[in-house]
């Protein structure tokens, strides 16, 4: 348990620093935030002064330290486009991050191991089959397509939905079934192929000599077996999770992390855009932290190795 | 041990059984005659693939769909086959006990073992969760497991084979089965533990009055706990009768091979084992006429031909083979 949390420490720390140096010299070669604050008709003084103030005059070596240094006291500096501290505007973004992270998991969940366990069981039937050919198309329709076509469809045709934003309570509803699609997909395949595989074992034989109804043994014990190898699947997903998290934001102006990130990315605001991947980085940690934790509930031959 | 009187628990006469495979059809079973009555143990004995398994499951309805069965089969009087999904559910439940060969993989890893006890009593008794946990550690008790409710909250990757085996028998004797099937319930146990568990399972048989049919490929198992034998190949019974006479004077070549060829129980690897010469055949190549003939040593001319019957209670006799030259009986 402790050396769980350990380790998690540790990687927190490490991806953070990781991924921060990785940012922080990607960023600086991409270009200069001077230029972009200062506007096409500013002249060369007006640029070097700007640069001055926000200390990108130093060498490339200070700017380094004072950005570990700002990892440390969680304090990186003003946006330069908002003018107002940056982990603050990332913490007030969060939750509606958070928000539409967890929504878009939970349908991915709740469509998917119906879905899947239905797809294993008609196997052989049509409908089984076109569970499947439906989710082979989720899986390979990249998640800003599935938004725009949504928006086409229920916004500017049905005009059902809003289309961006997070004003009305339906709002969320086009941004999250846009961005569990592809989560949904693969789920519902995994679900499928586990299932199969667990039928054949031993103690579904057993519960059936038992008597116990097919329903029973399905989302019971099937169910609760395959959530080991699906646990940990999860845990793989996180991240990639993430990052289409952000392309779904940007898509929807929904006013989470991603769209300020993106924001952050064009106008070359390294505080926001530091703040914002430190945010996140420890965002997956501690999602991938809940997962081990989950694993340890869920299957008693991990719990006993670590007990 | 002698034939017993009790009320017939299970009658299966003609059994076919056919697989639809995607090599075409496969006859596993054909025309299979057996019963076994309360409080009586009937052994199945024979080599691997002689349909042991299937001729016992196609009355517990644990077949897969690909099976196709035809004849009569009776649990209690009544026929089952052709009987709905649902009526085999409950007779299951209900009726009949399993255990299966393999005690590891036939508990849920996921759950305790109280807990897949307490779920037979949730589910079919309705009791409360606390009343049929309590229900299972007291079964635990009665199959002999020390300790029962310490062992009531491990998993089952935390006992031994043997005490595995015990909590699978207690589960399938947990709403007292009048059948118990045992399909080789000692074989993946170390020499010591099988004679427990078997020893367990005699007593069970005893104290409940259970029909027991139980397949091993272990005279010594056999002669310990079998009323009847009956003796498998190529998916005929080809020997059928009293422990006693089948063992010590049997009359088809294949049985005399088989006990000559198996391993008692406790016996150490220093007995040389006689070996049958050839390979047992495969279903799709099953060669005409009687089955054993091209391994036979006392094989005629007519037994590449015609199929022997085996001929059920001729001149009341309880000892039927199927063979056209059997052994002298002694
Ligand atoms: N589901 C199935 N589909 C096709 N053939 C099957 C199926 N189940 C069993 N068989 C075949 O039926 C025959 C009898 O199988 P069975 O399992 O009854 O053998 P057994 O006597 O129990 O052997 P063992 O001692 O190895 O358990 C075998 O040839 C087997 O290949
Ligand atoms: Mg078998």
């Amino acid at each position: 348990m402790i050396r769980i949390l350990g380790s998690r420490l540790l990687q927190l720390i490490l991806v953070v620093i990781g991924i921060g140096t990785l940012l922080f010299f990607l960023v600086r070669v991409s270009g200069d935030p001077a230029l972009a604050i200062a506007g096409s008709d500013a002249t060369a003084e007006n640029i070097a002064s700007i640069r001055q103030s926000l200390g990108l005059d130093r060498s490339i070596l200070e700017q380094y330290l004072s950005f570990l240094q700002n990892l440390c006291t969680l304090n990186f500096g003003e946006s330069y486009t908002y003018l107002l501290p940056a982990m603050p505007l990332i913490l007030a973004a969060l939750p509606n991050t958070l928000y539409l992270s967890f929504v878009a998991f939970l349908l991915a969940i709740v469509i998917a191991v119906p879905a899947g366990i239905y797809a294993a069981v008609k196997r052989n039937s049509f409908s089984g089959k076109a569970v499947m050919s439906i989710s082979m198309l989720g899986q390979s329709i990249p998640p800003f397509v599935i938004g725009i076509f949504l928006i086409l469809v229920f916004s500017v045709w049905l005009r059902w939905l809003p289309s961006f934003g997070n004003e009305a309570g339906l709002s969320i509803i086009m941004p999250s079934v846009a961005l569990s699609a592809v989560l949904m997909a693969r789920y519902t395949r995994l679900i499928r192929a586990y299932f199969l595989e667990e039928l054949n074992r031993g103690y579904v034989r057993t519960g059936k000599s038992l008597g116990f109804t097919n329903a029973r043994i399905w989302f019971k014990h099937i169910l609760r077996n395959i959530s080991v190898p699906m646990l940990s699947l999860i845990g793989i997903d996180l991240g990639k999770f993430v990052g289409g998290a952000v392309i779904v934001e940007a898509v929807f102006a929904w006013p989470g992390i991603g769209s300020l990130m993106i924001n952050a990315v064009k106008a070359r605001d390294y505080p926001l855009l530091e703040a914002g991947v430190f945010a996140i980085a420890v965002m997956v940690v501690l999602l991938n932290l809940i997962v081990d934790l989950l694993y340890l509930y869920i299957d008693p031959r991990i719990r006993a190795k670590v007990n | 041990m002698s034939q017993s009187n009790g009320k017939p628990i299970v009658e299966v006469s003609n059994l076919d059984v056919f697989f639809n495979t995607t090599q075409g059809k496969l006859h596993a079973i054909r025309s299979a005659n057996w019963s076994v009555s309360q409080g009586e143990t009937l052994v199945i004995l024979g080599e691997s693939g002689a349909g042991k398994s299937v001729s016992v499951h196609a009355a517990t309805g644990l077949l897969p769909g690909t099976a196709e069965i035809t004849g009569s089969i009776k649990f209690e009087g009544e026929e089952i086959l052709g009987g709905s999904e649902e009526t085999l559910r409950q007779l299951r439940a209900e009726k009949i006990g399993v255990i299966f060969q393999d005690p590891l993989a036939s508990l849920d890893p996921c759950f305790k073992v109280g807990a897949q006890i307490a779920e037979i009593f949730t589910v079919h008794r309705g009791m409360s969760k606390s009343e049929a946990w309590a229900e299972a550690v007291k079964l635990l008790d009665s199959v002999q497991i020390p300790d029962p409710e310490r062992r009531a909250n491990q998993f089952s990757h935390q006992l031994s084979g043997g005490q595995r085996q015990r909590v699978v028998i207690a589960m399938a004797i947990a709403l007292s089965p009048t059948l118990l099937i045992a399909d080789e319930p000692t074989t993946a146990l170390d020499a010591s533990v099988q004679v427990a568990v078997l020893e367990l399972i005699k007593k069970l048989r005893n104290e409940r009055k259970m029909a027991v049919v139980l397949i091993t490929h272990n005279i010594g198992v056999a002669a310990s706990i079998a009323d009847r034998i009956a003796i498998m190949y190529g998916g005929r019974i080809v020997e059928i009768g009293d422990t006693k006479e089948v063992l010590q004077s049997p009359r088809h070549p294949y049985t005399q091979a088989l006990l000559a060829s198996m391993p008692k129980i406790g016996a150490g690897a220093s007995k040389r084992l006689v070996t049958i010469t050839g390979t047992p055949p495969s279903l799709a190549t099953i060669p005409g006429g009687c089955a054993f003939h091209p391994r036979c040593t006392r094989a005629i001319a007519k037994c590449s031909d015609v199929v022997p019957e085996i001929e059920l209670n001729k001149n009341g006799s309880l000892h039927s083979f199927a063979c056209h030259n059997p052994e002298e009986a002694n």
